[in-house]
Formats: structure tokens, C-alpha cells, sequence
């Protein structure tokens, strides 16, 4: 590790942490520009550079736009990725709460702690770990891709889970469109070519948030951020928030690893995860929602532990834990390096400097993000109506710049105005997502299993990660539904705790 | 305008409902329909309609849920003493939000067809000619025209070439 640290240290390499930092944060800020897409773009301009150091471009580049995600979503409820949907449930009511800068200040804080927690975890425990993750097989990645589901709908909707769970199995719906992987076969494409290549999530996403959240924005005479006053938070009072919230912390960080961890997740789930963790040990459940500063530690944090969970795979079995992570792999093969089960033989420093990477660009992370947090602030004090059309444009350029087809522009708005419709209606926008990321994963390891296990469906109860799953799923659809509560409000301990027996 | 409430957001439950009901009855007979490819000794339980299938069945049930419930809830006839639905705002908003729709889905409509800087620039013009306060007391005219003129610096320049010069993006 030491020789790692050192072999690092170099002007060259300060120098490319702070600006592939800054424009990983830029990026993520930007909705429509993911952290898939920035590194995809960067690649190509680190063709020239030395492996390592086009390594180090890219990991930092990724650390920045998962957490500059945060900042859109805090300042605008619009997420700068899909790892930040949850940072936006509870991030913009602060910041329309006057408590912009202790939201954007708390993000920063907690991703620096996560980031260096899952880098912690890179370090000690990646040959464990990986070794974990190969017993998720093709049941297992159905029910976690159900689960996810589900909790996002319980969680973003708490008051009426139905309307999360129905616009989770929407988004389901939606990602069924197109050819499907086995068989190529073109479903409810009703013989339109463009419709045969499937609903792409970036369109679909700033739709749903970026463009629901303009036409909302025009239903309000009043501009919504016209009051706010932002407190000032000092960088002590945020680690004294991140103290006091410290098991949130330890249980976001370690759930944030291990889904990682599992190939082809991803920072979002584990951020759904952790936020619903935070919100079932929380003495204060009703404040989710409306600013709940554990709810925002917990979904940041997560999110930024994933990322070195996901880079774990990625070295160990050259299986992405994510997206972004399957850039990171492809660059390394480009820059001859070779990830897998020998790299630990073979290259084990190269494990050791990708910790100290990790390292480097979480504290730039941080001093970037505190650095720019009041700066950004003044965002908020900028009228709607001179924002709006620079925004619309980043929805318009973003989805384009993936495949660039005017077809997402269409998808785009299509998806803004159904987002719109459900959020009149209380719907919300973060299942339906989830559901179009995670439809073709579910789709197609629901077959694989039922094929690999002879069409013997029962035999998912003989694997224990399913059945822990299933319990979970089990758990999800239960706890608040009107009969259950009514159920545990007849036990003795709970009627006296109310007095009446009322819910 | 914000989120409906009351009678309207009933009403408009017991809609959704039979919208999610129909369309989960429709994905289902899709999915049904679907070839399993038997024919080309493929195993039926990789057929394409296998998943969408569960999908649409699960939004008949959850469609048929919130219809039920909605159904329950919905009372056709005002009770006396039930208190009138709150004022939802500006009246002037819904043609608002028409407008700024509307302006949206023009812009959208022409790029692909004129270069996507004139049309991003003649929207950021429209848009803040008709949204921006002009009358208002707070600041002058100057400075809005400024600002103006610098959201369609940002919007309608800096931001394509940004994406032209630094993600290679060929503008649509």
C-alpha cells in the first residue's frame, strides 16, 4: 500500500485529480450527462496517457459525477443521475426549507465519508467479497431487482404505496419495449423501428424528472424558491450532523458496499436501500420525505460506498458492478491492464493504487464540493423563468448526446408530460425509473433461472440469499398495508402505546 | 395548480385505476400472443412474453386495486357541510402552463429540422417574453433584458458548443 501511495504521488497526478474531480462533478450535476456518459467520453481522451494515470482520470471522474448528481438534485429536485433520486426526496425540501447549504454541505460530507469507506473496504476485504457475489446467480438477481422495486415504491410513497408500486411496475412495462436480449424479439415495437430499439432510461429519466419538474414549475404563480434564505453551515456543525447520525452512516456505508459488490446493480439501488434502512431505524419515520437529513446522509452515502464496491468486481472477476464500472473495464483492457481473478497474483499493486485513487479523488471531492457549495447556492435565488430554458436545453442536448437520435428528444418529452400527469396525482417518478433500469435485468435472469434450474421453480427456496430476498419482498408488501396495521395495532404492546388501538 | 386533492384526486384515482387495469389487460394479451419459438426448438421458458406477461398481470391487480379503492372513496354528490375543494392557485395558470407546453413541443417539433442554436435561441426568447415579469417592480428592464439576453448566450451558444467541442456531440 505504501509503495502504491508513493507511486502516486506526483504533480501530474494532483493535477488530474482535480480536474477529472471537477468535471466528473460538472457532468453528474448536469441532468442528462451520467457518470456512464462522462466516462465513456473521457476515455477517448485519455487514450494518450499513461495506464495509470488514465485509470486515475476515469475512477475520479466517476467519484465526481455520482456526487455532483447531488447537487442538481438538491438545488433543482432534478437528479443529476440515478444514484441521486433519493438524494432529491429529501435534499430539496431542505433546500426550499432555507437549508440549501447544510443539504449541499451534509451530501458532501457523507459521500466523502462513504467514498472512504468503501475504499476502505476495497482495501481489506475485496478477494472476500468477490467471492461472495459469485453466489448471486440468476434468482437471486430477479428477487433483488423485485425487491428493489418495491422498496423504492414503499419509500417514495409512503403515505400510498400502491401508486409506488404501480409506477415501479410501469417502468417495468416501459423497459419491456424492444428487443428482448434471448431471442432478439422486437416486443410492443407494433412494427416501428425506433420503437424496436427500446425506451433508453437517459431520455425517459430527464423526462420524467427534468421536464415534469418545468411543467410543474409553470403551475405555480409564485416562483418556488422566490423566500428561500440559505443558513450557513459550518464544516463542523456537518460532521456533528454526520456523527449524531453515525450508525446511519456505518449501516449506509456497509449496505452501499455490498450491493456494489454485486454485479451489474449499481449505486442507485444501494442508495434506495440504504434510505430505506435509515427510514425503518429512524425515531422520526414522518420526517422522510419533507427533509429528513438522516434520509439525505443515508442515500449519499450509500451511493458513494457503492462505487468502490463496484470497482471490486470489476478488478477481481472483470464483472462490472455497474455501469460506469463497465467503462472502467473497458478502458483497462485498452490500457493493458488485465482485471480478473489472476490480477491479485499477477498485479496486486495495481489494487492498492486504485485504493489510494479512490482515496485522492473522494478528498478532492470534498474540498471541491464544500469549495463550490455556497457558489452554487446562488442557483437557487436565480428566477424560475430564466433558468427554465437553459435547463430545458441540458434536457434536450443530454438524452441526444447518448445515441443521438431525435427519438429520445420525443421519448423525452413524452416521459415529461406523463411524469407531470402522475405527480398531479401523487405518483412518484423514482420507482418508474427503477423499474426501466431494472426491467431487462429482472426479464432475463427470470428465464436464465427457470431454464438453468429445469423449470423447477421451488428451487429457489433452496438457495438462502433468495430466501432471504423473498423475505424481504414478503416484508416490503406487508409492513403498511392498512390490514397489517390494523393487525399490529391488536397487539398489547402497541395498544397501549396508542391508547386506542387507533393506527 | 400543485397535486390534486379531495374529490378530484378520487375522481382521478378511479380513471388511473381503469387506465392501469386496461393497459395491464392489454400487456398481458400482447404478451400472450407473443411466439415461444418452438418451432425453432428454443425452450418455451425463454419466450419473449414470458416477464411482460407477470408485468401486466400484476398492473391488472394493482389497477383493479386502486379502481376499488377509488370507487369506495368517490362520492358523486356533495354531502352538506363537506367543505368546498381548496383554490389550487392562479386561474391564470393552467393557460400557463399551456403556454409554456406548448412552446416546449414547438421546440421540440422543429429541432432536427433548423439548426438546433436558432431553435434553442427563439425559444429562450419566447420563453422569457412571455413568463418573465416585465411589469414587475423588482429590478429594472435593463437588467431583465440582460438576463434574457445571457440565458440565450448560455442556452442557445455556449451550452451546444460545450457539447460540440467537448463531448463531440453533432448537434441535431
Amino acid at each position: 500500500m505504501l509503495d502504491a501511495f508513493i507511486g502516486l504521488l506526483s504533480v501530474e497526478t494532483l493535477v488530474n485529480v482535480l480536474w477529472a474531480t471537477l468535471g466528473g462533478i460538472v457532468i453528474g450535476a448536469l441532468p442528462g450527462l451520467t457518470a456512464t456518459m462522462g466516462l465513456a467520453l473521457m476515455t477517448s481522451l485519455t487514450y494518450s496517457m499513461d495506464g495509470t494515470q488514465a485509470i486515475l482520470v476515469l475512477i475520479c471522474v466517476y467519484i465526481g459525477a455520482i456526487y455532483g448528481g447531488s447537487r442538481s438534485a438538491i438545488l433543482l429536485n432534478i437528479p443529476g443521475t440515478p444514484a441521486n433520486a433519493a438524494t432529491a426526496v429529501e435534499g430539496y425540501p431542505m433546500a426550499l426549507a432555507g437549508e440549501g447549504y447544510r443539504a449541499l454541505g451534509l451530501a458532501t460530507v457523507a459521500s466523502l465519508v462513504g467514498s472512504l469507506f468503501g475504499a476502505l473496504c476495497l482495501a481489506l476485504i475485496a478477494p472476500f467479497l468477490a467471492e461472495l457475489a459469485l453466489g448471486f446467480g440468476s434468482y437471486e438477481y430477479f428477487l433483488l431487482g423485485i425487491f428493489g422495486i418495491l422498496i423504492a415504491g414503499k419509500m417514495t410513497s409512503a403515505d400510498d404505496p400502491l401508486k409506488g408500486w404501480i409506477a415501479g411496475f410501469i417502468g417495468l412495462a416501459v423497459s419491456m419495449v424492444g428487443q428482448e436480449a434471448i431471442h432478439a424479439y422486437p416486443r410492443f415495437s407494433f412494427g416501428s423501428v425506433e420503437l424496436a430499439g427500446g425506451i433508453a432510461l437517459i431520455p425517459a429519466m430527464v423526462g420524467a424528472f427534468g421536464i415534469s419538474e418545468l411543467l410543474l414549475s409553470l403551475t405555480t404563480a409564485k416562483p418556488q424558491l422566490a423566500a428561500v434564505a440559505a443558513k450557513k453551515a459550518s464544516l463542523t456543525s456537518l460532521f456533528g450532523d454526520l456523527w449524531r447520525s453515525r450508525l446511519t452512516v456505518a449501516r449506509s456505508g456497509a449496505i452501499g458496499t455490498a450491493i456494489g459488490i454485486v454485479p451489474g446493480v449499481g449505486e442507485d439501488i444501494a442508495s434506495w436501500i440504504a434510505y430505506a434502512g435509515a427510514r425503518r431505524a429512524s425515531r422520526n419515520p414522518e420526517e422522510f420525505g419533507k427533509g429528513s437529513r438522516d434520509g439525505l446522509i443515508a442515500a449519499e452515502t450509500s451511493n458513494s460506498a457503492a462505487l468502490p464496491g463496484a470497482i471490486i468486481p470489476a478488478l477481481t472477476l472483470a464483472v462490472p458492478g455497474s455501469a460506469p464500472a463497465a467503462v472502467l473495464l473497458a478502458a483497462m483492457f485498452i490500457h493493458n491492464i488485465r482485471p480478473g481473478p489472476m490480477i491479485m497474483i499477477e498485479n496486486p499493486g495495481f489494487v492498492a493504487t486504485v485504493v489510494w485513487i479512490v482515496v485522492f479523488g473522494s478528498i478532492a471531492m470534498a474540498v471541491l464540493g464544500l469549495v463550490m457549495t455556497r457558489p452554487l447556492l446562488y442557483v437557487l435565488r436565480v428566477p424560475r423563468e430564466y433558468l427554465v430554458p437553459i435547463i430545458f436545453s441540458l434536457c434536450v442536448l443530454g438524452p441526444y448526446a447518448l445515441t443521438q437520435r431525435l427519438f429520445d428528444i420525443y421519448v423525452m418529452l413524452a416521459f415529461g408530460v406523463l411524469g407531470f400527469t402522475l405527480r398531479l396525482m401523487r405518483y412518484p417518478m423514482a420507482p418508474l425509473i427503477l423499474g426501466i433500469i431494472l426491467g431487462g435485468m429482472i426479464d432475463q435472469n427470470l428465464r436464465r433461472g427457470l431454464i438453468l434450474t429445469a423449470r423447477d421453480p421451488w428451487e429457489i427456496l433452496t438457495r438462502p440469499i433468495s430466501i432471504v430476498l423473498i423475505l424481504m419482498c414478503i416484508a416490503t408488501l406487508l409492513v403498511g398495508m392498512s390490514g397489517m396495521k390494523r393487525l399490529t395495532n391488536l397487539l398489547p404492546g402497541r395498544r397501549r402505546a396508542t391508547g386506542t388501538g387507533q393506527p | 395548480m400543485n397535486e390534486l386533492e379531495g374529490r378530484q384526486l378520487v375522481v382521478a384515482d378511479l380513471a388511473t385505476g381503469i387506465v392501469i387495469l386496461a393497459l395491464g389487460g392489454a400487456i398481458l394479451a400482447l404478451s400472450i400472443a407473443m411466439p415461444d419459438f418452438a418451432e425453432r426448438n428454443a425452450d418455451p421458458l425463454t419466450a419473449p412474453g414470458i416477464f411482460p406477461g407477470v408485468v401486466g398481470a400484476i398492473m391488472v391487480l394493482l389497477g383493479a386495486r386502486l379502481t376499488l379503492r377509488s370507487t369506495r372513496a368517490y362520492k358523486p354528490i356533495k354531502a352538506p357541510g363537506e367543505p368546498e375543494q381548496p383554490d389550487n392557485g392562479n386561474p391564470a395558470t393552467p393557460f400557463r402552463l399551456l403556454v409554456g407546453f406548448l412552446m416546449m413541443a414547438a421546440a421540440v417539433f422543429i429541432i432536427g429540422r433548423a439548426d438546433f442554436r436558432f431553435v434553442m435561441s427563439g425559444f429562450c426568447l419566447a420563453y422569457c417574453l412571455f413568463f418573465v415579469g416585465w411589469r414587475s417592480d423588482s429590478g429594472s428592464t435593463v437588467r431583465r433584458i440582460a438576463a434574457v439576453a445571457a440565458v440565450i448566450l448560455i442556452a442557445g451558444i455556449l451550452i451546444p458548443i460545450a457539447f460540440e467541442e467537448i463531448f463531440l456531440v453533432r448537434m441535431p
